[in-house]
């Protein structure tokens, strides 16, 4: 009796490790990035169809999308950090940085949906048809899926997506380079620097001096 | 109605109180008798697109175009062999590389013109031109950092849209269901990339750099003083 008693007494045992977290127990197979959005509304964001319709976009014109996402940081958050983030710059320094940087991202935009629209209308075509386009025995980029029909493998289908953007990167960046000038001039009414530096001259010309004009 | 007329078809209304299966689009059926008009713009574009498609399925069959395809396989196939030895579920980083790669040639291109523009005075152009270089050395790191430490939960978030939607409609293609799925994965990769390469890190880096650059300068005038004397 007394054996039974001793065995089933169980003395506390302080945990070396104290439980510092009683947060909510993440499940790993189901992550949220936080705990504000419920379960409920991210399933009904997967079934909207709106949602299918912008995922249909970003995967058939990819480059688009990229040209669309830059042209946001472009005009929106970048002037608006160079202008509000402090500086050791001067107001008119800041102003023509951020035109700088909202004429790049226009003149980005417009190369990017003028020469991407028909390439990514292309590859859609090719990737919906692969057969029609990529033919010949030793072509080992299709592979056959289970209802019969032949698609592109997936390290062809990359390099095509993004086989624009790389060839495209120096010409873009020439055009580019090319068209800020005049965007600032005629767009923003800014000229060079160098012009709103003798500006600046021209405002306190050198015959006034510090006992007043001579 | 027999029982063996019953197929999957039917409505069960034990499980679905609504009589209507539900579908994908308003109009399950479709009859197109009178043949769609194309616009002028497609009628334009379209002989374009397919000479732009021929030219990507020519250009895919070149030698050149099969070797680095080939290598990338390979390489490929190695990293997940080495994946699955340590345990670990591979996933691929190509497109990653293949933005980072343009990113490259467009940083590089306009390093070369800020070394080569006249118009700057020399000490302006190198720091300029440092600050370029540390800026795109200094993105392209934190994208990949970025990138890998989000890479599971966009494969999971992928894994569990893909379930949704094909429960939620059964007749859509899971060609379709895979096209969405791709989006999500892209998205994430350009905006990740796009939001450190374009806004974040020169934000962040530029006064660093810019330091940097001076001191570089410095150092460099001090040394021709020293040989001038």
């Amino acid at each position: 009796m007394i054996n039974t008693l001793t065995k089933n007494i169980y003395l506390p045992i302080s945990s070396p490790t104290k439980k510092i977290f009683k947060g909510k127990r993440i499940n790993k197979d189901n992550p949220s990035f936080s705990g504000m959005i419920s379960p409920a509304k991210i399933e009904k964001l997967y079934k909207s169809k709106s949602l299918h319709k912008i995922l249909e976009f970003i995967a058939d014109k990819q480059l688009i999308f990229d040209a669309s996402f830059a042209l946001l940081l472009t005009c929106a958050f970048r002037p608006i950090s160079i202008i509000l983030l402090p500086s050791k710059k001067n107001k008119d320094d800041q102003k023509y940085a951020a035109a700088h940087s909202i004429a790049s991202g226009i003149i980005g935009f417009t190369i990017s949906n003028i020469i991407f629209t028909p390439i990514s209308n292309a590859i859609k075509k090719i990737q919906n048809n692969p057969e029609k386009f990529i033919k010949g025995s030793n072509i080992d980029h299709l592979i056959e899926m289970k209802d019969g029909t032949k698609t592109l493998k997936f390290i062809p289908n990359a390099y095509m997506d993004r086989l624009p953007d790389i060839a495209g990167s120096i010409p873009k960046g020439i055009l580019t380079i090319a068209l800020i000038p005049p965007i600032l001039r005629y767009v923003f009414g800014m000229g060079n620097k160098k012009s709103s530096e003798n500006k600046l001259q021209n405002q306190n010309p050198k015959h006034i001096t510090k006992g007043g004009l001579k | 109605m027999r029982t063996s007329q019953i197929t999957s078809n039917t409505y069960n209304l034990k499980n679905n109180n609504n009589l209507k299966p539900k579908s994908y689009t308003n109009n399950s059926t479709t009859f197109r008798a009178i043949p769609v008009e194309t616009s002028l713009y497609r009628k334009f574009m379209d002989p374009i697109e397919e000479q732009i498609a021929n030219g990507f399925g020519k250009l895919l069959k070149t030698r050149i175009a099969r070797k680095i395809i080939s290598k990338t396989e390979e390489y490929e196939a190695k990293q997940s062999n080495s994946a699955k030895l340590l345990g670990k579920e591979y996933q691929s980083n190509l497109y990653s590389h293949l933005i980072v790669l343009g990113s490259t040639f467009m940083s590089g291109f306009y390093v070369l013109k800020t070394l080569k523009n006249n118009r700057m005075e020399e000490k302006k152009r190198r720091t300029l031109a440092i600050n370029q270089a540390i800026v795109f050395g200094v993105s392209t790191v934190m994208a990949y950092t970025f990138d890998g430490m989000v890479k599971s939960k966009v494969k999971n978030i992928r894994a569990n849209f893909e379930k949704i939607v094909a429960n939620e409609y059964p007749e859509l293609d899971i060609k379709k269901i895979k096209n969405y799925s791709k989006g999500i994965n892209i998205a994430s990769k350009i905006m990740i990339f796009g939001m450190i390469y374009r806004f974040l890190a020169p934000v962040l880096v530029t006064p660093f750099a810019n330091a940097i650059g001076n001191k570089l300068n410095e150092k460099k005038t001090l040394n021709n003083k020293t040989i001038a004397n």
